[in-house]
C-alpha cells in the first residue's frame, strides 16, 4: 500500500504528511508498547532476583525457575489448573452442543428465552457468581446440602474437601461460560447445509447418527475454536478460587491456581501468609505466559488450517 | 438432534407432519425445561436470600420462596460500609473506560479501513499479531510500573493502560468496510477536514459496531476484578466486585442476607443492561469470536 510519489510536491515525508493517520492509531501502539511490552522485559530482570518489594535486590541467577519444579507448589498450582480446567471445560463443551442443537430447531417454542437464560450468567460478575455458589454449596446450611439429605445421600463437604472444591469452582465455570458458547455453536451450526441431514437421513440415519457424523465433523473448527478459547482464560483460573475461599487456598491447597500464586508472591489479594518474592512472582508469570504462547500458536495454526481448507 | 429432523422438515415442504410437530419437540422441551431451571436456580436462591432475614435462612426446613427483608437488608449494606460509594465508584470507571475505548477503537479502525498511508497494513498486521500475545499475565512489572508512576490506590491503571485495544480497532476496522467511500468524498469535496469527516460519516457509520462494542466494554468492565483488587487498597476507592468481596468478608460469618442483598444490587444493573440489549449481545458475541 504504499502511496507512490508521483508529484514532487508528495516528497515531504509520509509521517508529516499523513500525520493525522499516524496520530489517530498510535494510542494503541503506544499503550501497547509501555504496558504490553515493557512489562515483559521488566520481567526478565525480575525473575533473576530475589525480592520482596521494599528492600534491596539479590540476584539469584535462574532460582526462582529453578523453584518452580523443586518447590510442590507451583506444580500443585499448575496440577490443579488442569485438574479444574478438565472438570469444567469438557461438560461445559459437551453441553453446549447439544444444547445449540436443541435449540437450533428455528420453530420451538421459547428459543429466545432458553438462550437468554443460558446466557445470563455470562453478564454476571464472576465474584457474584462466587459468593451465590459458596453459599449454594456450604456445609450446614448450603442449599444443596439440604436437598442432599432431603433426599437421603447426605451432606457432602463440598468446601472442606479437596475434591469438593475443585468440582464447586468447575461448576461455577460450567454456568458461567455455558451461554457463551453456545452462542458460538449457534452460529456454527446455522452454516451447516439442511441438505447433509436431508440425505442422510433418506439413508436411514437416526438423530445420534446425524449428529456424530455430521453435525460434530462439521463443527469440529467451531469446537477446537471454544476450546482454545476456553483454555485460555481457563489457565488464567484466579477469581473463582481467590473469592470461593475467602484468600485462602481450600484444603489441600485443592484451590491453588498458577494466577492465584502469581498474586501471592505479589504480596496482596490473599490472605495466605506467604513472604512475598517478586521474582518468584514473576518467574510464575513467565511459565504462564509460555504456556500460554503454545495454545496460542496452536490456535493460529488452526485457524491457517481452517482457512486453507 | 431430534429437532433437526423436524427443522428439516419444516424447511422442505414448509409444514412438518403434524406427528412430527407435535411429538419431536417434547424431548427437547423435557431437557432443555429441567436444564433451564437448574440454570436458573442461583439467581433465583439469590434473590430468596437477599429478601429474607439471615435467621430465616437458616431455618429447618428452609424456606423456598422469596421474603420481605431486601430493604432492611440493603440498609445494613449501606449504612455499615462504603456500599453505596462503590457503586458511583464502578459507575464513574465503567463509563469513562468504555467511552474512551469506544474512541480509541472507532478513530482507529475507521483509519485503518478507510485512509492510505504508508506501513498500514504492515501496521494492522502487528496489532492483530498483539491479539494473541498473553502480554496480561506479566502482573508484577505492570504493578511496579504502576506503583512507580505513582498509580496505586488512583482509577488510571482501571482506564489508561486497556484506552486502545486491538480487538476494538480490529472490530471497528470491520464495521467500518460498509461505509461508501463516496461518502467520504462527498463529505471532502464539501471542505470537511479530517475529524469531521470522522465525526459526520465515521461514527454515524459505525452505530451498529460502536453499540456492539460499547456494550462488552461496560459489561468487562463493569466486572473487572483482578486489577482494583491488586491497585485499590483504600475501601472509599473500591469498585463493586472489590466492595462485593469485602461484604462478605466482613458480614459472611454474621449476616448472609446483607452479603446477598449487596451481590443482588451488584447484579442487576448488567442484567437490566442485558436485557434491553439481548440480541445485540448475542448476535456479536459469536460473530465477535468467530472472527476473532
Amino acid at each position: 500500500m504504499q502511496t507512490t510519489t508521483e508529484r514532487p510536491r508528495a516528497k515531504r515525508p509520509a509521517i508529516v504528511k499523513h500525520w493525522r493517520e499516524y496520530l489517530s492509531i498510535s494510542p494503541f501502539f503506544i499503550l501497547f508498547l509501555c504496558f504490553g511490552i515493557v512489562p515483559l522485559i521488566y520481567a526478565i530482570q525480575l525473575s533473576t532476583v530475589s525480592w520482596n518489594g521494599l528492600g534491596e535486590q539479590e540476584f539469584v541467577g535462574l532460582d526462582q525457575f529453578k523453584r518452580l519444579f523443586t518447590e510442590g507448589e507451583f506444580v500443585r498450582a499448575l496440577g490443579n489448573t488442569v485438574l479444574i480446567f478438565v472438570l469444567g471445560q469438557i461438560p461445559v463443551i459437551l453441553g453446549a452442543l447439544v444444547g445449540a442443537v436443541l435449540l437450533s430447531n428455528r420453530r420451538l417454542v421459547g428459543r429466545g428465552i432458553y438462550q437468554t437464560l443460558f446466557f445470563l450468567p455470562q453478564v454476571t460478575s464472576i465474584v457474584a457468581i462466587a459468593v451465590i455458589f459458596q453459599s449454594l454449596f456450604s456445609r450446614d446450611y448450603g442449599i444443596v446440602n439440604r436437598l442432599l439429605e432431603f433426599v437421603g445421600i447426605g451432606a457432602v463437604p463440598w468446601l472442606n474437601s479437596p475434591w469438593g472444591v475443585r468440582i464447586v469452582i468447575a461448576l461455577m465455570i460450567i454456568w458461567h461460560s455455558l451461554g457463551y458458547f453456545m452462542v458460538i455453536f449457534l452460529a456454527g451450526l446455522s452454516g451447516i447445509a439442511p441438505e447433509l441431514y436431508e440425505a442422510a437421513e433418506i439413508d436411514g440415519a437416526g438423530p445420534m447418527r446425524r449428529f456424530w457424523s455430521i453435525t460434530v465433523p462439521l463443527l469440529r473448527p467451531t469446537i477446537v475454536f471454544v476450546a482454545i478459547t476456553g483454555s485460555i482464560g481457563g489457565l488464567q483460573l484466579f477469581t473463582q478460587p481467590q473469592v470461593l475461599l475467602s484468600g485462602g487456598t481450600g484444603p489441600a491447597d485443592s484451590g491453588l491456581t498458577m494466577m492465584y500464586l502469581q498474586v501471592m508472591y505479589l504480596g496482596t489479594g490473599s490472605s495466605a501468609s506467604v513472604e512475598p518474592d517478586l521474582g518468584y512472582a514473576a518467574a510464575i508469570g513467565w511459565a504462564i505466559f509460555f504456556v500460554l504462547i503454545v495454545l496460542a500458536a496452536l490456535n493460529s495454526r488452526f485457524l491457517k488450517l481452517n482457512r486453507e481448507n | 438432534m431430534a429437532t433437526q429432523t423436524a427443522t428439516l422438515i419444516a424447511s422442505k415442504n414448509g409444514k412438518p407432519p403434524l406427528t412430527r410437530r407435535v411429538r419431536r419437540p417434547v424431548v427437547s422441551h423435557v431437557i432443555l425445561l429441567i436444564s433451564a431451571l437448574i440454570y436458573a436456580f442461583p439467581f433465583y436462591w439469590l434473590v430468596v436470600m437477599a429478601t429474607s432475614s439471615t435467621s430465616e435462612i437458616f431455618t429447618s426446613p428452609p424456606r423456598l420462596w422469596p421474603g420481605l427483608s431486601f430493604f432492611d437488608n440493603l440498609g445494613v449494606v449501606l449504612d455499615g460500609t462504603p456500599f453505596g460509594r462503590s457503586f458511583l465508584n464502578s459507575v464513574f470507571v465503567t463509563v469513562v473506560s468504555s467511552a474512551v475505548q469506544v474512541f480509541f477503537a472507532a478513530l482507529g479502525g475507521f483509519v485503518f479501513a478507510k485512509y492510505r498511508f504508508p506501513g498500514r497494513d504492515k501496521l494492522f498486521a502487528i496489532l492483530l499479531v498483539t491479539m494473541v500475545l498473553p502480554t496480561g499475565v506479566a502482573l508484577v512489572p505492570t504493578f511496579q510500573i504502576y506503583a512507580e508512576l505513582g498509580w496505586i490506590n488512583t482509577y488510571w491503571p482501571l482506564i489508561l493502560p486497556g484506552a486502545a485495544t486491538a480487538f476494538g480497532i480490529f472490530w471497528m476496522r470491520q464495521g467500518s468496510a460498509a461505509i461508501p467511500d463516496e461518502l467520504l468524498e462527498a463529505s471532502r469535496v464539501d471542505g470537511a477536514g479530517f475529524l469531521r469527516v470522522f465525526l459526520h460519516i465515521g461514527v454515524p457509520g459505525l452505530k451498529a459496531p460502536i453499540a456492539a462494542f460499547a456494550i462488552f466494554q461496560i459489561m468487562w468492565n463493569w466486572n473487572e476484578y483482578l486489577w482494583p483488587l491488586l491497585v485499590l487498597n483504600d475501601p472509599d476507592k473500591a469498585t463493586l466486585p472489590l466492595a462485593l468481596a469485602l461484604l462478605r468478608g466482613a458480614y459472611g460469618s454474621v449476616d448472609y442476607s446483607v452479603v446477598m442483598a449487596g451481590t443482588l444490587v451488584a447484579t442487576i444493573p448488567l442484567v437490566i443492561l442485558f436485557l434491553i440489549f439481548r440480541r445485540t449481545v448475542m448476535d456479536n458475541a459469536a460473530q465477535g469470536a468467530l472472527k476473532g
